[in-house]
């Protein structure tokens, strides 16, 4: 980690700084790799440096910690508390050409099956059609010859 | 620092270690608690993070933890 010195008078220099506004850099949080810490008792009194981001990782429990301190010393620490939770490994599903091939050759096969069944249905139709006819006309034919009579 | 100055610092840490540290580090006298030296400390642009960091690992590694108790 780079070294960074705390300036004691780095509020007395904000005016300078904001005369040259296209020097103006804003002060980001120096973070640290974890520390392991047995308690987390030890990682909120942990001393942390102002503009100073530190992580700890519980040894035996499976939490992680954050302590942050703000650039003024006048700010409170901020205390962050993680839980780790273990992800199992699911391997992802490989495609199978096999298996996409059957699949197709059914939805084929399936599709082939809806276009008979659609065909029959349309001659059932007609079939019905036809018989509705027939039926109409022998009901016409008896009224008729007992109108001829 | 000359001889003589390197001397007086000497003898000081060596009558009282405490009180000498906490005068050469500027430690207000109702400070004992560790955690809030150290806080002071980084505070004060005095140490780094880092060497803090450093210094807790150490504490914490089995080998210093037995030296410590000799």
């Amino acid at each position: 980690m780079a070294y960074q010195y705390f300036n004691p008078y780095y509020q007395q220099q904000m005016p300078m700084q904001q005369q040259m506004p296209q020097q103006v850099q804003q002060p980001q949080i120096q973070s640290t790799n974890f520390l392991t810490v047995p308690s987390e008792e030890i990682a909120r009194n942990y001393p942390v440096a102002p503009g100073n981001s530190v992580t700890f990782k519980n040894e035996n429990a499976p939490y992680v910690y954050s302590k942050t301190m703000g650039f003024s010393q006048l700010d409170r620490p901020i205390f962050e508390k993680y839980r780790l939770v273990k992800e199992d490994d699911v391997e992802p599903i490989k495609a199978d050409p096999k298996k996409d091939e059957d699949i197709q050759t059914k939805l084929a096969e399936i599709n082939a099956v809806k276009e008979e069944l659609e065909s029959l249905r349309a001659e059932v139709d007609e079939l019905k059609k036809d018989s509705c006819k027939i039926l109409d006309e022998i009901n016409k034919k008896p009224s008729k010859k007992k109108d001829g009579e | 620092m000359n001889l003589s100055g390197l001397m007086n610092t000497y003898q000081q840490f060596k009558a009282n270690p405490m009180q000498m540290l906490m005068q050469r580090f500027n430690i207000p006298q109702n400070m004992n608690n560790p955690n809030e030296i150290l806080q002071h400390l980084l505070n004060t642009g005095q140490i780094t993070q880092d060497q803090v960091n450093q210094a807790m690992q150490l504490r914490n590694n089995p080998i210093i933890q037995q030296m410590m108790k000799r």
